[in-house]
C-alpha cells in the first residue's frame, strides 16, 4: 500500500536538514511500528521518499513524503501513529492512499508556494520585479557561474492588502529558486531604501497542470485513475 | 518567545548545522521551568560539539537519571562551534542549555563529563562562555555548583581549584543522594559550605577545597591534608540489574558518529592489563542479566526506531552468556532488519561465529587491539594474546569476507625495545600476506602511551616527544614502502601533553587559566590543539612538563591522586609493575584464583554474573 503524507515542519524543526529529516521520519514511522517496506538488494533502505528539499532554515506546512507499507493499514491510524511519536515541531497533517504506481514525487512537484505577512514597501518591489520579462542573476552551476533569468522562475505572485503575499517558485532539477535567493534579489531591486527582513514560510508543494499549480492532492484527484492503469 | 529567546534564534541562520543547538529532539524531556526553590535544574554540559557528546551513553544514565525526579530536571549544553562561540561573544550572549534555552548561570548545577584530558581547557572556557568565575573560590552562594565525573576524575586534580564537587565512579546511587541532599538543605535555606560538608559525606563524592596539597623543597607532594576525611573512595553499584536504565535515550536529530540503541552489558573488567586505566578503576566486572538486556533492546529499539543495536562494555566479548544473548538477539531482531553490533572485542575471545551473528550485509573491517609487537611485550602490558590467536582470528574472518583490517598498537610503553617495534611492523607485514589475491587493506594504528593513574604504570616516566616521534618513524621508514599498510599516529605532542594532565597536581591550574584566557578551545581536535601555547603556559605558570610526564615517580612518592581510592590497593599496583618487570603475567580472577587486587573487600562487593538464561523469564 502506498501513500502520501502531508505534513508541516515547523517551529525548531525547520533547522534540520533533509538529510537529516529523511532520516528523522524513517525513525518516527519504526517506533510507530508502521509495517514500512525495505527496497531490494544487499542495502535494503526504507521506502520512504519526500519531495524536493525545503531550504534549511524555512518552516513549511505543505511538504510530502511517499511511503510504502507491507501490510495495510487504515489512513487515519497511519496518520495518528506518526502523530504520535513525532517530536514538536514536525507535524503530520494529512494522508491519502495512492495507487501503487503513482509518479515520484519530486519528478512532477515542480513549484513550492510562498508566503509573507503584507508590506507595502515589499509589495511594490515584487510588483516592479513580476513587470519585467527578465532579471538576471548569478546562479552556480556545474559548469561554474552562470547567468540565468530567474523571473522565470517566479510564478504566480498574489496579495492580499493588509494580509499576506503569495508567490510561487520553481522547485527541483528542471529550475530551482530559493527563497533566500529571491530575498536577496528583492533587497538588490530595492536599491537605496531599506528593506526590513521579510520571513516567508512555504505554503504548499506544487505541481503545474494545465497552466495551474496544484498540491499533490489535487493532482492525485485528477490523474490517479490514470496512474492506476499504467 | 522572550527577548533572549529571540536573541538566540537570529543566530541560528547564521551557524552551520543549526540543529546542534535546537534541542527538540526524538525523546526529549520537557519540563516547567519553575521558580528556583522549587526545582532543582541541573545542566549536563559536555566539554565537546553535539556530535561527540550525544554519542556519549554516559550522557543519556545521567539525562533520564535526574528527569526520572519529580523535583529536578535535566537540560544539556555542548561545546558551540567555532562559528557559534564567536557568534556568542559577538552577540554578547553567555552559553545556553538546549532544552529551555536558558543561560547556564541559571542552573543550580553544572556537571561536565570529563573523558579525555585533552577536554579540560574546554570546561574552563565553557564556564568562562556562562559569565561564571572560574575558580570555585571566587564563586558565591548565587552561582551554580560545579560538578565533574566520568574517568578522568580519578585524576581531576589539574581542575580541582575550578570544581566545587567531583563524583568518582558509578552516578546511579551517588547523584540522587547528593540531589536529595541538596533539596533538603534548600530547604533549610541553603548554605553552600553546609551542603559540601554534607555532600562530602556521600561516598564516591570528592570536594576538592576540603584537601590541600603541601609541596615540600623539591616540588614534590609532602602530604594531602584532608579536613574532614584522609581519602574518597569511588561510588560503586554492586548490583546492576537493580538500577534502571534510559529505555528513551535521545536520538540525535543530526547525523553523529553512534546512532544505535546502546545496551550495557557490563560494566568493568578483570584482565587486568597494565595499562588500561578503566580496567582498575571499574572493577569488579558487574554483568547485567541476559534477559533484561533482552528487554532493554527490545524497548529501546521501539522507543528510538533505529536500526542497530550495540553490545556495549569494556570488553564485549568476555560476557559470561555472549553466546546465548546473541543467539538471542539475532532470533529478536535479524527479521525486523536490526543489526547487532559488538564493538570492543578482544583478539582471544575473538570467536568468528560471534561475528557472524552479527556482521549483516555491511562487512566493513575487523577491528583489534593487539597493543603490542612482539610477546615479551604483550606479557609486559598482560595483554594475554598469542600471536597464534590473532592470526587464526584475521584468518578465519577473511574467510567470512573481511576485506579491512585495523590493528590498534601502543608505542613507548615501559622496558620495550626496538624489537618490539619490529614485532609491530612483523605482524602488520604478516596480516598483509594473509589477504589472499592481495585483498586486505591493513590499517595500523600507532597510540603513544600514556601512563594513567590507579594502573601499575602510573610511576612510569613517559617516552619524550623525541623518543615518540623517533618511534613513530623508525615503523613508518619500515612501512612506508608496502602499498597495503595504512599507518596512522596521534600527534606525539598531544601525548605528551595527555602525559602532563593525565598524572598533573593543582598547580597545573595556573596553566589551564592561561591557556583559557588565551583562547584555548577544542583542544582534542587536531586543528585547535596548539602545542606551542600549551608549552608556554606551563612555563609561564613555573611548571616544567618533563616533572609531570616524564619523570619516573618514587614508589614512595605522594602522588597527586593519593587521596582518591579506586579501591585496589597500592601494594597491588606495585606488585603488578614487578611482575611487568620481570615479564610475568597475571591471570583474570574470573577465570582464576583471586589476585587480591583488594577490590571487593574493600568496597564489600563482588563480580556479578548473568543469572542462567532459563531463570528470570527466560528469553522474551
Amino acid at each position: 500500500m502506498r501513500y502520501w503524507v502531508r505534513f508541516g515542519k515547523l517551529g525548531l524543526q525547520r533547522y534540520i536538514s533533509h538529510r537529516d529529516m529523511h532520516r528523522m521520519v524513517g525513525r518516527i514511522a519504526l517506533r510507530a511500528g508502521l509495517p514500512i517496506a525495505y527496497s531490494q538488494g544487499f542495502n535494503p533502505y526504507l521506502r520512504i521518499s519526500f519531495s524536493n528539499p525545503l531550504e534549511l532554515g524555512i518552516e513549511s506546512r505543505g511538504e510530502y513524503l511517499d511511503l510504502i507499507l507491507t501490510d495495510y493499514m487504515p489512513a487515519e491510524e497511519i496518520l495518528t501513529r506518526l502523530r504520535e511519536n513525532a517530536p514538536a515541531g514536525m507535524d503530520f497533517a494529512a494522508i491519502r492512499e495512492i495507487p501503487l504506481r503513482s509518479p515520484k514525487l519530486p519528478a512532477f512537484l515542480t513549484g513550492a508556494g510562498y508566503r509573507t505577512d503584507y508590506a507595502v514597501q515589499l509589495a511594490g518591489i515584487l510588483c516592479q520585479m513580476w513587470s519585467k520579462d527578465h532579471i538576471a542573476m548569478e546562479k552556480k552551476t556545474k559548469k561554474g557561474l552562470a547567468v540565468i533569468n530567474v523571473r522565470s522562475l517566479m510564478h504566480d505572485l498574489l496579495i492580499t492588502e493588509g494580509q499576506h503575499i503569495n508567490i510561487v517558485l520553481s522547485s527541483g532539477q528542471e529550475g530551482n529558486l530559493k527563497i533566500s535567493e529571491l530575498s536577496a534579489l528583492i533587497a538588490s531591486q530595492a536599491h537605496s531604501q531599506n528593506i526590513e527582513e521579510h520571513i516567508w514560510i512555504k505554503t504548499e508543494s506544487y505541481g503545474l497542470r494545465d497552466g495551474l499549480w496544484l498540491n499533490p492532492y489535487q493532482i492525485l484527484e485528477k490523474e490517479g485513475d490514470f496512474w492506476q492503469e499504467k | 518567545m522572550n527577548n533572549f529567546s529571540q536573541r538566540v534564534a537570529n543566530l541560528l541562520d547564521k551557524v552551520q548545522s543549526p540543529a546542534r543547538y535546537t534541542g527538540n529532539e526524538i525523546n526529549v524531556t520537557l519540563k516547567e521551568w519553575k521558580k528556583s526553590d522549587q526545582q532543582i535544574k541541573f545542566a549536563l554540559a559536555f566539554p565537546d560539539v553535539y556530535e561527540i557528546g550525544m554519542s556519549y551513553p554516559g550522557l543519556q544514565i545521567l539525562y533520564e537519571l535526574i528527569n526520572r525526579r519529580e523535583d529536578s530536571l535535566a537540560a544539556r549544553a555542548f561545546a558551540p562551534y567555532p562559528d557559534m562561540k564567536e557568534l556568542l561573544e559577538q552577540e554578547d550572549l553567555p552559553l545556553f542549555s538546549l532544552e529551555y534555552w536558558r543561560p547556564l548561570q541559571e542552573f543550580n548545577f553544572i556537571g561536565f563529563s570529563l573523558q579525555y584530558e585533552m577536554s579540560f581547557p574546554t570546561v574552563l572556557q565553557m564556564l568562562r562562555m556562562s559569565d561564571l568565575p572560574l575558580r570555585a573560590a571566587e564563586r558565591g552562594e548565587a552561582h551554580p555548583l560545579i560538578i565533574a565525573g566520568g574517568p578522568c576524575v580519578f585524576n581531576p586534580e589539574p581542575l580541582a581549584d575550578f570544581l566545587d564537587l567531583v563524583l568518582l565512579g558509578d552516578a546511579e546511587e551517588a547523584l540522587p543522594q547528593l540531589l536529595n541532599i541538596y533539596a533538603e538543605e534548600r530547604q533549610k535555606g541553603f548554605l553552600k559550605q553546609r551542603f559540601l560538608e554534607r555532600a562530602a559525606k556521600l561516598q564516591g563524592i570528592y570536594v576538592p577545597t576540603f584537601f590541600t596539597p603541601h609541596y615540600d623543597d623539591q616540588g614534590l607532594i609532602k602530604e594531602i591534608d584532608g579536613k574532614f576525611a584522609p581519602q574518597v573512595i569511588k561510588s560503586i553499584v554492586k548490583d546492576l540489574n537493580t538500577v534502571d536504565y534510559p529505555l528513551r535515550p535521545l536520538v540525535p536529530s543530526i547525523e553523529v558518529p553512534h546512532e544505535r540503541a546502546v545496551i550495557e552489558l557490563f560494566r568493568g573488567c578483570l584482565r587486568g592489563c597494565r595499562f588500561c586505566q578503566a580496567g582498575y578503576v571499574y572493577r569488579p566486572v558487574r554483568e547485567r542479566d541476559a534477559a533484561l538486556l533482552q528487554r532493554h533492546a527490545e524497548s529501546i529499539i521501539k522507543n528510538t526506531g533505529y536500526d542497530e543495536v550495540s553490545l556495549m562494555s569494556l570488553s564485549s566479548g568476555d560476557y559470561s552468556l555472549i553466546g546465548e544473548l546473541l543467539g538471542n538477539l539475532n532470533c529478536q531482531f535479524t527479521s525486523r532488519r536490526i543489526n547487532l553490533s559488538l564493538p570492543s572485542l578482544r583478539v582471544d575471545s575473538y570467536d568468528i561465529s560471534l561475528a557472524e551473528e552479527v556482521a549483516k550485509v555491511r562487512r566493513s573491517g575487523l577491528t583489534l587491539a593487539p597493543e603490542a609487537g612482539s610477546q615479551r611485550m604483550r606479557d609486559i602490558i598482560n595483554k594475554q594474546v598469542t600471536e597464534e590467536e590473532l592470526f587464526t582470528t584475521i584468518a578465519t574472518a577473511v574467510r567470512a569476507g573481511y576485506r579491512r583490517v585495523k590493528l590498534y598498537f601502543m608505542i613507548g610503553l615501559p622496558f620495550e625495545e626496538e624489537d618490539d617495534l619490529d614485532g609491530i611492523v612483523e605482524i602488520a607485514q604478516r596480516v598483509v600476506r594473509m589477504g589472499s589475491g592481495g585483498g586486505l587493506q591493513v590499517n595500523i594504528s600507532l597510540a603513544g602511551f600514556v601512563p594513567k593513574p590507579h594502573t601499575p604504570f602510573q610511576w612510569f616516566g613517559q617516552n619524550t616527544l623525541e623518543e615518540l616521534q623517533q618511534k613513530q618513524q623508525y615503523i613508518l621508514n619500515r612501512i612506508k614502502y608496502n602499498k597495503r599498510i595504512k599507518l596512522s599516529y596521534h600527534d606525539a605532542k598531544v601525548s605528551r601533553i595527555e602525559g602532563v594532565l593525565a598524572r598533573g597536581d593543582r598547580r597545573l591550574g595556573t596553566a589551564l587559566e592561561y591557556l583559557v584566557h588565551k583562547g584555548a578551545y577544542l583542544d582534542s581536535w587536531d586543528e585547535y590543539f596548539d602545542y606551542n601555547l600549551w608549552d608556554e603556559a606551563i612555563s609561564e605558570s613555573g611548571l616544567d612538563a618533563d616533572f609531570y610526564a616524564v619523570r619516573q615517580r618514587g614508589f614512595d612518592e605522594i602522588l597527586p591522586w593519593n587521596h582518591l581510592l579506586s579501591g585496589v590497593s597500592k601494594d597491588y599496583l606495585l606488585q603488578e609493575w614487578y611482575a611487568a618487570a620481570s615479564e610475568k603475567t597475571t591471570p583474570d580472577c574470573r577465570f582464576a584464583s583471586c589476585v587480591d587486587c583488594g577490590i571487593c573487600p574493600t568496597l564489600e562487593c563482588n563480580v556479578v554474573f548473568s543469572k542462567p538464561m532459563t531463570q528470570g523469564g527466560g528469553a522474551k
